[in-house]
């Protein structure tokens, strides 16, 4: 395309006084007109475009501006928009104070679309662009349009015609403006663990830190926001990384107040050793370990008070507390460790977690083979029954139901129903183990996961905090662990048995719990 | 400059936003002085946040039932009537029991709220939720009217179990048994009177007074 000579400097007038009206104060961009052309135009005879168009290409229309201002640490990121050229390869290259070839590549493909980014800028000044054809050599400096921080570049390569399109360039400036940003030992977007160190780092020219502070929200969403005020100097800041939020540097930028802000999100320490599982490491079930003195009764009829039968208790207890050390304020079953340094100065945080869930079960020893509580009915057949079996007259509950009346089968049914009660059940975790370790792995009672997101400022609320929710856990465990709710049938049918009766001291047969629901 | 401006826009959007939320100023920041910020908003909020947060169990205790002298009379009344329709009909049942854990732990000795205790004894006879009633034995001792509170869990550690709840005597005694000194002669008190009727929560008991405390 041929554009006059008149229309040309027209052209070129007003775009220069847009671009001067639009750039004003500080702005990058200086036009300076056309600078000494790399090159020169050979006179050949035959248009240029002979080659296939990539992207939107026509003619650009020429400012006379050929060069883009910029500033020290300024970044250019360059990408070839389309062509209309025929070169094998066609190479964009960069002059000025950042230098080098920029794209090169077939027009008839794999040129458009090729993207750069290069500098910064070591000092001041100016940068323009060329397009060399592998045959007709290298064109002038470009044709730029466009204002700070976009502009567009028409080049021509060394065919020699003006229409400033066989390669069309865009150039984006970015200028190192302050920066503050907070990471940990890992580049974004690695996430950032508790505990890891963050650090932030203010970046830019003629910056100076003249404070920092921290504000973010608490671990419960009930509670307080926090607010971490820091040093007045000093780059970066960096410590623990407790909680997420937002750091907040004031800066001075050659004199001028100013302020930059950034997050950092802090995630949840994970693994083993911060999620409680059944294993010996936090749960453990003693079947028949739980001690004989937590339950002592002799299973007679008339003893009201002395009739439990087993039990499932936490170990080396007789209460139902689930949890050791049970979460009070003596004892404690994690350490803390607070943020002495960085945005998280003085938030405290979990740092260890040692509670246990160990349980143990048990049935009553006056049930059991072998026990020393014998009884001598009066009862004359009842006597018989246990001559004729090869034993004493005086039994103990065992021997009487498994040998005098050859209910051994019935005994050993209720011994397993008391095992099942008081430990995984019959089916559907119908024994009190089993109810305790269902509700124990739901994600609310995880209590190595929930306590190790518990921080506050200070170590006493923190250790609070932490107690709380400990408690919390544990309470709710705990009613859990006791209810009878789904805790049933483990023994069906549920049978009768002799019972003694210590007035007038004979062996009733009778069922072992009246009622619907057996053990 | 742009920057300068941006910030500047930044605090007084912020500002508005602190104001049209009904936020006390963060006054500590000024003081530069480590702190926090306890938000106080409406009712409607507070059970709304609470209720979206028991669902995970971590709901903690609205700082408006904890200390209700720092908040309109009829914000803490709301926030009340909400924790007690959330302990008797939200699902899941988790919920209910975060709501039972607050309501049991709502006003203190110093700030009582009037009518609550009553509240959470009504919530406890008439809860079909074990864990609620658990709840309400776990921690009504830590809200108002504490001498009350412990008359509640000695008759419930001497009382027949309530329906379907037969946990509740031992329940009692058991959270007794960890109030250290003072639980400790409350319950050498109920043995030795022979009123614990409940073989599990007497045979425990029985089991406790013979150790040395811990």
């Amino acid at each position: 395309m041929k554009i006059s000579q008149s229309k040309v400097s027209a052209t070129v007038l007003a775009s220069t006084l847009i671009l001067l009206a639009a750039c004003g104060k500080d702005v990058l961009t200086v036009p300076t007109g056309s600078s000494k052309p790399p090159g020169s135009a050979p006179a050949h005879a035959f248009i240029d475009s002979t080659g296939k168009v990539s992207g939107a290409t026509g003619a650009v229309t020429a400012t006379g501006v050929t060069t883009i201002a910029l500033k020290a640490g300024d970044k250019v990121t360059v990408t070839v928009i389309s062509n209309e050229c025929s070169g094998n390869p066609e190479t964009v290259k960069m002059y000025g104070i950042i230098s080098g070839v920029i794209a090169s590549g077939s027009c008839a493909g794999g040129l458009v679309g090729q993207r750069v980014t290069i500098g910064p800028a070591s000092t001041d000044g100016t940068v323009y662009f060329t397009a060399t054809h592998q045959v007709f050599g290298e064109g002038p400096a470009g044709n730029v349009t466009g204002a700070d921080p976009n502009y567009n570049v028409g080049l021509n390569d060394g065919y020699g015609d003006t229409d400033f399109n066989d390669v069309i360039i865009t150039v984006q400036v970015t200028p190192d403006v302050p920066k503050l940003t907070c990471q940990g030992p890992a580049a974004p977007p690695a996430p950032l663990v508790r505990g890891q160190q963050v650090t932030c780092t203010v970046t830019g020219p003629g910056v100076v830190v003249t404070g920092w502070s921290f504000a973010g929200p608490a671990y419960n969403p009930d509670s307080a926001a926090h607010f971490i005020p820091g040093p007045p100097s000093g780059n970066p800041w960096s410590g623990p990384a407790v909680a997420s939020g937002t750091v907040t540097a004031r800066i001075s930028v050659n004199g001028t107040p100013d302020s930059l802000k950034a997050d950092f999100t802090v995630e949840n320490r994970t693994g083993p050793a911060w999620h409680w599982q059944k294993d010996s490491l936090y749960w453990t079930f003693g079947e028949l370990q739980a001690g004989q003195r937590c339950f002592t009764g002799l299973f007679v009829t008339g003893d009201t008070l002395n009739t439990v039968v087993g039990w499932n208790v936490r170990k080396g207890f007789c209460d139902g507390g689930v949890i050791t050390p049970y979460p009070n304020v003596i004892a404690k079953g994690y350490t803390l460790q607070s943020a002495t340094s960085g945005p998280n100065t003085g938030l405290y945080y979990v740092n260890t977690v040692t509670y246990r869930m160990d349980t143990q079960s048990n049935f009553l020893a006056a049930i059991k083979s072998g026990n020393n509580t014998r009884w001598k009915s009066v009862d004359p057949a009842q006597q018989a029954a246990c001559t004729s079996a090869g034993l004493s007259a005086s039994v103990n509950f065992f021997d009487f139901n498994s040998k005098c009346q050859n209910l051994a089968a019935v005994v050993a049914a209720f011994h397993a129903g008391l095992l099942l009660h008081e430990g995984y059940g019959r089916q559907n975790n119908s024994g009190h183990q089993g109810q305790l370790e269902q509700a124990a792995a739901l994600p609310e009672n995880d209590l190595y996961q929930v306590l190790e997101a518990v921080f506050r400022l200070g170590k006493s609320k923190t250790d609070t905090a932490a107690m709380l929710e400990a408690r919390k856990i544990t309470e709710r465990l705990s009613v859990i662990y006791q209810d009878h709710t789904n805790v049933y049938d483990n023994w069906v049918p549920c049978g009768d048995i002799w019972k003694w009766y210590p007035s007038p001291k004979v062996w009733n047969y009778n069922p072992i719990i009246p009622g619907a629901r057996c053990l | 400059m742009n920057r300068s401006i941006k910030a500047r826009f930044d605090n007084v959007v912020a500002q508005i936003g602190f104001v049209a939320l009904g936020l006390i100023a963060p006054l500590a920041c000024a003081a530069q002085v480590a702190s926090t910020t306890i938000v106080r908003t409406g009712a409607r909020d507070v059970l709304t946040r609470f209720e979206k947060n028991a669902r995970t169990g971590r709901s903690g205790v609205p700082d408006v039932v904890r200390h209700p002298e720092s908040y309109p009379r009829t914000t803490v009344d709301s926030v009340i009537a909400g924790l007690e329709m959330l302990a008797v009909s939200a699902e899941p049942e988790l919920v209910r029991s975060e709501a039972a854990v607050a309501l049991a732990s709502a006003g203190s000795d110093d700030h009582p709220i009037p009518g609550v205790f009553e509240k959470k004894v009504q919530l406890y006879q008439r809860s079909n939720s074990n864990l609620v009633r658990g709840m309400i034995i776990a921690y009504i001792d830590s809200g108002q009217e504490r001498t009350r509170a412990i008359d509640f869990l000695k008759a419930t550690a001497t009382s027949p179990a309530p329906p379907r709840f037969d946990a509740a005597p031992f329940l009692a005694a058991q959270h007794l048994s960890f109030m250290g000194a003072e639980g400790r002669a409350i319950l050498t008190e109920l043995y030795a009177s022979g009123r614990l009727k409940d073989p599990h929560t007497f045979g425990f008991v029985k089991w406790f007074l013979s150790v040395p405390p811990q």
